[in-house]
């Protein structure tokens, strides 16, 4: 875990952990505020005088989330290194003025909310809460509407303007005629306007119990916006929630959220821990409920009435309702900054993934534009990274959960144990409930798919769509059509089926097999072209030089770059001796005169339209290339050759460090050939020299 | 809200080399040599991590608790909040939930301890699967299961499971990294189910390595339940671990294996 980072808020004072860095110093108040906190569209009618607790809680949860964006991860985690994913996991000691710092400092207060968040983010908590020197007016952080409150609110839920929330609010204002207060957390104004409309849209249909909306604006300078991972989101929308529930006098705070993104279970295997969100984790909502009990001393609840439903359920409640056309104005998008007017979702994103899939399982992709989306779920190519990573492992979990029964389910997800206390009373029915949840989102996905194919048949069939997209990456639809995908093909074919000792050139592979052992892959790198060569010719003694010539005679007969660098290798001063020069005036000229020709001859052979016309400029390029690393390896400033050591010792130097290389490889992968290839069957002094005995036979054929 | 968070391997020689090797059509059991050499180092670290560690522990208490007639009381000395008769489910639950409690604040927790925690959960729900699945049994059943797995034979099979599980998690958590990147029609995997394949076989090539800790795993809990009258100490586990990864880790580096392809 990395070192304790010392988060200072409100103006307190601390002394910071060796080795943890410059404090990060977070103001809500006063006249340089950092941390932009205000809450919108209050009703006058509605606010009453905060509980000094709620204050304390509003800007507890701001300073959390705000240094939870001003304090960088690494990355997925580091792989390198003694801890392995080291770095993900973060060491945060706050302190924070408070008005009620006895409260905030008691054990189970405390200690609630030291577990929830470290549950939620995966980080260390440390907070030490001291009294406000001064109280700072919080009511400067308010901004009042002018609609009318005619104080009838009977539930507050969190509302995030996704499709999840969205159904929330459906299925209180719509079918249980409720009329619920939404709590929004405005993060960025760039997609307000959008908001704004959805939420009036929403207050058309419900009608007459139409929900009240209330924001809160939490942002930061842009200086601290350096950790876009938001695990501590939810203790913002609790706090919100619980602030405004307490103020109606209500004791319960509803989040909705499908089970399946509560539960989060990981889409891939280097998705460890928080690494796949927590959010409405069951644990962490029960979490965050505790803490309120503690702090208000009394029960307060917090619920998710989607917990049991998949995404495509969610769907279908605003289907049912008649509110699926509110879809088009909801945005899921986890990607804000590369969200625009005419994309609001990026489409590559687990939670664009996810909502993709559940519209059209749900078959209410009209309502749901598939031009939104920058990248088709579909069709749409996805570069390597995070968006393959994303679709592929969203496909292949929900392809094997479909083949599983509840035993193998858990057997495979250990991670789904962590939720079963938090579900239901009998573990045995929250595991069930998981199951069964899961299992339907698994087939909700195939039949999404299943349909996605046959409406995408002809496309398909032509392979007219691109190689990575959705529909080529479930249907194998071969490689061998296309010339180019030929060529593809050809670079991993699959396994040799081959019997026998065999030394195999594959793509860009070595495939080796040996005596009994399985075949290996091996770079084609220097050392094993040469090794080759040597197996090929058992019993005939090499010198270096020799060797190599053969070698690259070999080589040069499949590739014009190593021809371009034997032709420059031709100056080198192989009859020389110690004390000549690298390269000498001859060759200097004969490679500069190449390099004329080849910059002379690329203009004529780009304006012309032969066939096979931009192979050749590859080849030239790449030669220009060779003789360009020549001249500057091999000359000195001022045009002199470099001087050269024994020549000798140079050509066994070329041939036996790439050969010891390729042994050193072979050494880890296949133990019994590393064995067989040790002296004095394989010899590797002044003659280099592969004698087995007895007859070994190799395969080069192929 | 469900976010997730990926990562590339890194730019270092032997990551690069995994990747060339994946991209190049390598098999499971090459593909895991080259990352469990990549690795070695992170891997080894598991004896020295609490959350590996109690993990392990909790295992090896739950078939010894297994045989009293309080097994929930057992159990919920160890720091497994179990019912009196506890069901598989609550196993589950109760061994995971414990492995946490003895992480309060996140302390001590590594990727490494995460990975051991859910191989733990899973190597419990394996249990019984031979016979009957214990899922659906009566408490008294599947009290019967985990004390049948207190003999050396049966320990052996539970613990090779574990490690097994854990190991594959381990050498998955970096070519996950790598896999998708190589999935393209015109790619190494031109599925989704190929590379699924690729990584089954990989979890096949995992379980035939850990073969090699089944015998002594048996003899170690036999031995060390004789002599410490079923009361087995973490500081004692932390060996038993220390020893089962430097095993396991260097069959996987001179292991030929299965054809995984």
């Amino acid at each position: 875990m990395a070192a304790e980072r010392l988060i200072l808020c409100g103006g307190a004072t601390g002394r910071p952990a060796a080795g943890g860095g410059r404090p990060v110093e977070l103001h809500i108040y006063g006249p340089d505020p950092n941390v932009h906190f205000r809450l919108e569209e209050i009703r006058r009618a509605m606010w009453k005088p905060l509980d000094p607790v709620f204050r304390d809680l509003l800007e507890v949860a701001a300073y959390v989330l705000t240094a939870d964006q001003a304090v960088t991860r690494a990355g997925g985690g580091r792989v390198d290194g003694a801890e392995i994913g080291a770095g993900w996991r973060r060491s945060l000691r706050f302190v924070i003025p408070v008005r009620q710092p006895d409260l905030w400092n008691s054990a189970p207060v405390r200690d609630a909310l030291v577990a929830a968040l470290s549950f939620a983010c995966e980080d260390e908590f440390a907070f030490e809460f001291v009294a406000h020197r001064r109280e700072p007016v919080f009511d400067g952080l308010l901004a009042y509407d002018s609609t009318p409150f005619d104080g009838e609110v009977e539930g507050v839920m969190c509302f995030s303007g996704g499709v999840d929330s969205l159904a929330g609010a459906v299925e209180e204002g719509v079918n249980a005629g409720r009329r619920v207060l939404l709590v929004h957390h405005r993060s960025s104004p760039k997609y307000a306007p959008r908001h704004a409309a959805l939420v009036a849209a929403l207050g058309r249909v419900v009608g007459r119990t139409a929900p009240l909306h209330v924001s809160a604006v939490v942002n930061k300078r842009k200086a601290l916006g350096r950790e876009f991972t938001q695990r501590s989101r939810s203790f913002l929308f609790t706090a919100l929630g619980a602030t405004f529930a307490g103020m109606i006098g209500l004791d319960r705070l509803r989040f909705y959220e499908n089970g399946v993104t509560s539960l989060n279970l990981p889409p891939s295997g280097q998705v460890v821990g928080a690494r796949a969100s927590r959010t409405t984790h069951p644990r962490v909502l029960a979490g965050f409920a505790a803490l309120l009990t503690a702090l208000r001393g009394k029960r307060f609840v917090i619920e998710n009435p989607f917990q049991t439903k998949t995404k495509t359920d969610v769907v279908e409640v605003l289907r049912d309702a008649g509110c699926a056309h509110l879809l088009a104005l909801s945005t899921s998008c986890g990607r804000t900054w590369t969200r625009t007017q005419e994309h609001p979702h990026c489409g590559v994103c687990s939670q664009c993934v996810d909502r993709r899939f559940a519209v059209l399982a749900a078959g209410q992709a009209e309502h749901d534009p598939a031009g939104g989306y920058a990248v088709d779920l579909l069709t749409g190519e996805r570069p390597a990274g995070e968006p393959r990573v994303m679709l592929a492992g969203y496909v292949d979990l929900a392809d094997r959960v479909s083949r599983m029964g509840v035993g193998e389910f858990f057997r495979q997800f250990g991670e789904a144990a962590r939720a079963l206390r938090h579900l239901h009373p009998s573990a045995a029915a929250a595991g069930h409930q998981v199951f069964d949840l899961y299992r339907r989102h698994a087939a909700q996905v195939g039949g999404a798919i299943t349909a996605a194919i046959r409406d995408h048949a002809d496309a398909l069939r032509r392979r007219h769509l691109p190689p990575t997209c959705l529909l080529r990456l479930v249907v194998d639809t071969g490689a061998g059509a296309e010339p180019e995908d030929r060529e593809a093909d050809a670079a991993c074919p699959p396994a040799s089926a081959q019997e026998g000792n065999y030394f195999l050139r594959r793509g860009t592979m070595w495939a080796v097999r040996f005596g009994k052992g399985q075949e290996c892959l091996y770079p084609a790198e220097r050392g094993f072209d040469l090794l080759r060569v040597l197996l090929a010719h058992p019993g005939r003694s090499f010198t270096a030089s020799a060797l190599d010539a053969e070698c690259r005679q070999d080589a040069a007969r499949g590739a014009r770059a190593v021809a371009a660098e034997d032709a420059a290798g031709a100056g080198t001063g192989t009859g020389g001796d110690r004390g000549a020069e690298a390269l000498d005036a001859e060759a200097v000229a004969r490679l500069t005169r190449r390099l004329e020709e080849i910059r002379t001859a690329r203009p004529q052979i780009e304006a012309s339209r032969e066939a096979g016309r931009l192979e050749l400029l590859d080849e030239l390029a790449e030669e220009e290339r060779n003789i360009q690393t020549r001249l500057a390896r091999d000359l000195r400033p001022g045009g002199r050759g470099r001087v050269l050591g024994d020549i000798r010792n140079q050509a066994r130097n070329r041939v036996s460090n790439p050969l010891r290389r390729a042994l050193k490889l072979i050494a880890t992968y296949d133990p019994a050939l590393a064995a067989h290839l040790k002296r004095p069957v394989l010899a590797l002094g002044h003659q280099l020299c592969y004698s087995p005995v007895p007859e070994t036979a190799w395969d080069f054929s192929g | 809200m469900g976010h997730v968070r990926t990562g590339p391997l890194p730019a270092t020689r032997p990551w690069q080399q995994v990747v060339r090797l994946i991209a190049g059509g390598a098999a499971a059991y090459q593909a895991a040599t080259a990352t469990a050499a990549a690795a070695e180092k992170g891997l080894r670290a598991a004896a020295d991590d609490p959350g590996v560690v109690e993990t392990v522990w909790l295992l090896v208490r739950l078939p010894l608790a297994a045989r009293t007639d309080q097994f929930g009381l057992r159990l919920r000395a160890c720091g497994v909040d179990v019912p009196d008769e506890p069901g598989l489910f609550d196993l589950l639950a109760g061994v995971s939930d414990a492995v946490d409690a003895a992480l309060t604040n996140g302390r001590g927790r590594t990727d490494l301890g995460e990975l051991a925690q859910t191989a733990g959960a899973e190597a419990l729900a394996a249990v019984g699967e031979r016979s009957n699945s214990l899922f659906g049994a009566s408490p008294a059943e599947v009290q019967a299961a985990f004390a049948a797995a207190a003999t050396v034979k049966r320990f052996g099979q539970f613990a090779r499971h574990f490690y097994s599980r854990f190991v594959f998690k381990c050498l998955n958590y970096f070519l996950s990294k790598a896999t998708p990147d190589q999935t393209a029609a015109d790619g190494r995997f031109p599925t989704v189910d190929a590379m699924s394949r690729f990584t089954d076989a990989l979890a096949v090539h995992c379980h035939e390595a850990s073969a090699i800790v089944e015998q002594f795993a048996g003899e170690w809990f036999s031995k060390r339940t004789h002599l410490t009258a079923g009361q087995i100490g973490r500081e004692e586990t932390a060996g038993f671990v220390a020893h089962c990864m430097t095993k396991l880790t260097a069959e996987l580096r001179k292991r030929t294996g299965t054809d995984g392809r």
